[in-house]
């Protein structure tokens, strides 16, 4: 820990994976959650303005079961990050995981390493969720698994989503949208100012998803 | 076909229309524009409107069409009417399918100069990000350098799911128009429709090719030595002067 020389006492704590998380279970998403929450707590009460944890996560994403909990759980802590003073910073082990595995939990969230998700699907404050990158055949399936496990809430028979940093989204992507609008009996309201969105709705006629310019 | 077409002969029959009658002029060589493509659409109008009560003439003037357009005319129409206001039976009238497999290859248009973008086996990214370049810099509106983008995207998925490698993508900057053309080793699709009627599933090449004739001004396709060609070209349609 060298250059914390000068840092005040508890500013900096390092822990083992195994006492933050049993690292052969799969995570529990709302526990974790509120575990962070308290912590950030904790944090707050002894005089710090918030906390930030940096976590080597590989052993908790090994099984297809872990990540899709996993995965589930980082969109539910993202949220908690977009209104309270905590911020994490998860690594996972590309050349143990493999990418695709890596892709599982790097699409939820808001930045991620170049290359290591085709489109980021993440908690905004304005929106029922954030949608970045792009959208397109090959990032179709993990897309479908992604929306999947963001818990979207509706507003007024709309889920809202905040597409001002989507660079491109196919015809399946916008009908993966439809068939979620479908499922949840709403609306899917894709907040972008991508062209190629609104021609391809118009041109295919694709029910249940209305483009809309960001104001 | 236009889907906006079918939308508004659907508007028609839901308003109770028992017959709708369309008069489409068709653009041939006689009024400036290639005639393949839409000799191929004479063929594949007859079931694009299967769907609707539908009554269609097609008008063509005898003095300004090519004989090589009225030949074509004349197998892809059930009946004709002439100029003294007959309306005969057409014993040359065939098949849709039959006449679609006898169209000619085509050659694949030769260029002004080589191409500004050469890629082997780009992923559909690079090549939305390729073609967007080049399009950025020609002379086409934004959307239409969206509608490019589209298209060769398309075009790159089809040849990974459908055809062969190696991919090979070019795109020809010509000022108000672009051409790109993405050949893979395969034959290409058998479907003697394809592109010229949206598959009935979602999701498959065939809609996804049909998508492509919609957004481009012009779409062709090639089969020569090097495989299946697909050329689409969004701006002014026809050869680059």
């Amino acid at each position: 820990m060298s250059g914390l020389d000068g840092a005040r006492p508890g500013a900096v704590d390092v822990e083992s994976l195994l006492s933050t998380y049993r690292t052969d279970a799969v995570v529990q998403p709302h526990d974790q959650v509120r575990a962070y929450a308290e912590a950030t707590t904790d944090a707050l009460a002894s005089g710090f303005t918030g906390l930030r944890v940096a976590a080597e996560v590989t052993q908790l994403v090994r099984s297809p079961e872990q990540r899709d909990a996993f995965a589930r759980y980082e969109h539910l802590i993202d949220r908690y990050m977009t209104s309270e003073p905590f911020s994490a910073m998860c690594a996972y082990d590309r050349s143990e995981l493999g990418s695709a595995a890596v892709a599982e939990t790097a699409c939820m969230h808001p930045n991620a390493t170049e290359g290591a998700a085709p489109f980021r699907l993440h908690a905004a404050t304005d929106a029922a969720a954030a949608l970045g990158g792009e959208v397109d055949l090959l990032g179709l399936d993990l897309f479908v698994r992604a929306a999947g496990r963001v818990d979207l809430v509706p507003d007024g028979g709309e889920v809202v989503l905040d597409a001002s940093e989507l660079t491109f989204i196919d015809h399946r992507g916008l009908l993966a949208l439809a068939n979620l609008a479908r499922r949840l009996g709403v609306t899917v309201v894709l907040r972008t100012s991508l062209r190629t969105a609104h021609r391809l709705v118009d041109l295919l006629g694709i029910q249940g998803v209305r483009v809309e310019r960001p104001a | 076909m236009r889907r906006r077409t079918a939308d508004l002969l659907a508007d028609h029959t839901a308003r109770g229309a028992a017959q709708i009658r369309v008069v489409g002029d068709v653009p041939h060589p006689g009024s400036g524009v290639s005639w393949e493509e839409w000799a191929r659409y004479e063929a594949a109008v007859h079931h694009a409107f299967d769907d609707f009560p539908i009554w269609g003439m097609c008008p063509y003037d005898t003095r300004t069409a090519p004989p090589e357009v009225l030949a074509d005319v004349q197998r892809t129409h059930p009946r004709i009417v002439t100029a003294d206001g007959e309306h005969l039976i057409n014993p040359d009238f065939e098949d849709p399918v039959g006449f679609l497999g006898t169209r000619p290859t085509m050659p694949f248009p030769v260029e002004p100069g080589p191409p500004v973008l050469d890629l082997a086996d780009p992923t559909p990214s690079g090549a939305r990000r390729a073609v967007r370049d080049v399009a950025a810099a020609s002379l086409l509106t934004p959307d239409q350098v969206d509608d490019l983008v589209i298209a060769a995207s398309e075009a790159v998925n089809n040849a990974m799911r459908h055809g062969a490698p190696p991919i090979r993508l070019r795109v020809w900057n010509c000022g108000r128009r672009v051409v790109a053309a993405v050949t893979d080793a395969g034959g290409g699709p058998k479907d003697p429709y394809a592109g010229l009627l949206p598959a009935k599933e979602s999701a498959t090449a065939g809609l996804r090719l049909w998508m492509t004739h919609q957004i481009c001004n012009e779409v062709t396709v090639h089969r020569e030595d090097e495989g299946f060609t697909i050329r689409m070209v969004v701006g002014k349609p026809g050869i680059s002067a």
